[in-house]
């Protein structure tokens, strides 16, 4: 069976990591990827946009000095964004709801956390090219419709929005007796690693 | 590109499925052949990096950070925020370059730090052990699960953050 002509594609990758870039690069030209163009910010990304056409971008989130967030929102609403529809996966350390729907609230397209891996990589791909997702505009927003559910990950880090947060911020509470003898063993075990 | 009629205040757009018009009709799914190279390329490419020259030191910034805390109370706010960003880094490049113990114990740390904009003595000495964890993971090259010490570290840690 042919494939998808993943080599008419290019893909500009955004990461001040330079190991994420080129293991994104990797897996890219393993799937027939030819044009990769790589930024290590988003105002770079933004200058390497003028001058070349790209078809997807694939963004970190924690960048300086633009972050993975604002490139998302100046492509979708500034007046000088290069293309407001391009498709963006956003990948991203934060696996928390919380940071989650604030990547859909500025408009990525898929949101993908790490570790990167080819499967989720190249399933996120596929998806934006057989299922493109309407966009809105309204008062308050624009870019793809929001009422897809974005599902980053299925791994033991996933907690619900209700777990800890606000509810747990208050400084200065002591630790409990449990919380205590938690804290006497991790001491132990780490002094015994530098020890070893 | 079509347009529907504004409903309200709300406008739907359909813009051209321009990626799809590129790659052409041919495809449908992923390919389990170009999967299974890609994986084996990526896999490859992660063997090749050694983490704990990025790591190192980022997590002496980040017990530096921590240090801030409570000598430099005023500008506390930033110094969680500084703290937050390197350990965020970490944990997403931990589980790809062979150390996800980095990221579940960074995973804490970072969820720890959720909704907290101020600490006091008690929060730094937890957040103390978690980066002096991360410390002793990459200082002793603990990939994988770490084996029993990893695991003893993660589920201490884990019982101390809740």
């Amino acid at each position: 069976m042919m494939g998808y002509r993943l080599d008419r594609l290019t893909v500009l990758v955004v990461d001040d990591n330079q190991h994420m870039r080129s293991l994104v690069r990797t897996i890219l030209e393993s799937l027939g990827v030819s044009q990769i163009v790589e930024a290590r910010d988003g105002a770079h990304a933004l200058e390497k946009m003028g001058q070349t056409q790209i078809d997807l971008l694939i963004i970190d989130w924690n960048m300086e000095p633009m972050d993975g967030l604002s490139l998302t929102r100046h492509l979708r609403t500034s007046a000088e964004s290069p293309d407001q529809f391009v498709p963006v996966i956003m990948l991203s350390g934060h696996t928390e709801r919380a940071r989650v729907m604030q990547a859909r609230d500025a408009g990525v397209t898929e949101f993908m956390a790490k570790p990167v891996s080819a499967r989720s990589l190249y399933a996120r791909i596929v998806s934006i090219i057989e299922n493109p997702r309407p966009f809105v505009r309204t008062k308050d927003y624009f870019g793809p419709d929001r009422r897809r559910q974005m599902l980053p990950f299925d791994g033991p880090d996933r907690r619900k929005a209700s777990d800890g947060g606000e509810a747990a911020a208050k400084p200065g509470q002591p630790l409990t007796g449990a919380q205590q003898a938690a804290l006497t063993r991790t001491k132990d075990t780490i002094k015994s690693m530098q020890k070893s | 590109m079509s347009g529907d009629k504004p409903k309200g205040a709300v406008e739907v757009i359909h813009p051209p499925n321009k990626i799809k018009a590129r790659v052409g009709p041919a495809g449908k799914g992923m390919d389990p052949n170009l999967l299974a190279r890609a994986e084996a390329a990526a896999a490859k490419a992660q063997e090749n990096v050694d983490f704990t020259v990025q790591a190192n030191p980022e997590l002496a910034k980040a017990a530096e950070e921590v240090s801030l805390l409570l000598s430099d109370r005023e500008n506390q706010t930033k110094h969680l925020n500084n703290l937050f960003n390197i350990v965020h880094d970490l944990r997403g490049g931990g589980g790809n370059f062979g150390y996800p113990l980095v990221t579940r114990i960074g995973g804490m740390l970072c969820r720890y730090l959720e909704g907290r904009s101020s600490v006091g003595m008690v929060e730094v000495e937890v957040l103390r052990s978690l980066v002096d964890a991360m410390r002793a993971v990459v200082s002793n090259k603990l990939k994988g699960d770490g084996g029993p010490v990893g695991q003893e570290l993660c589920a201490s840690l884990e019982r101390l953050v809740g």
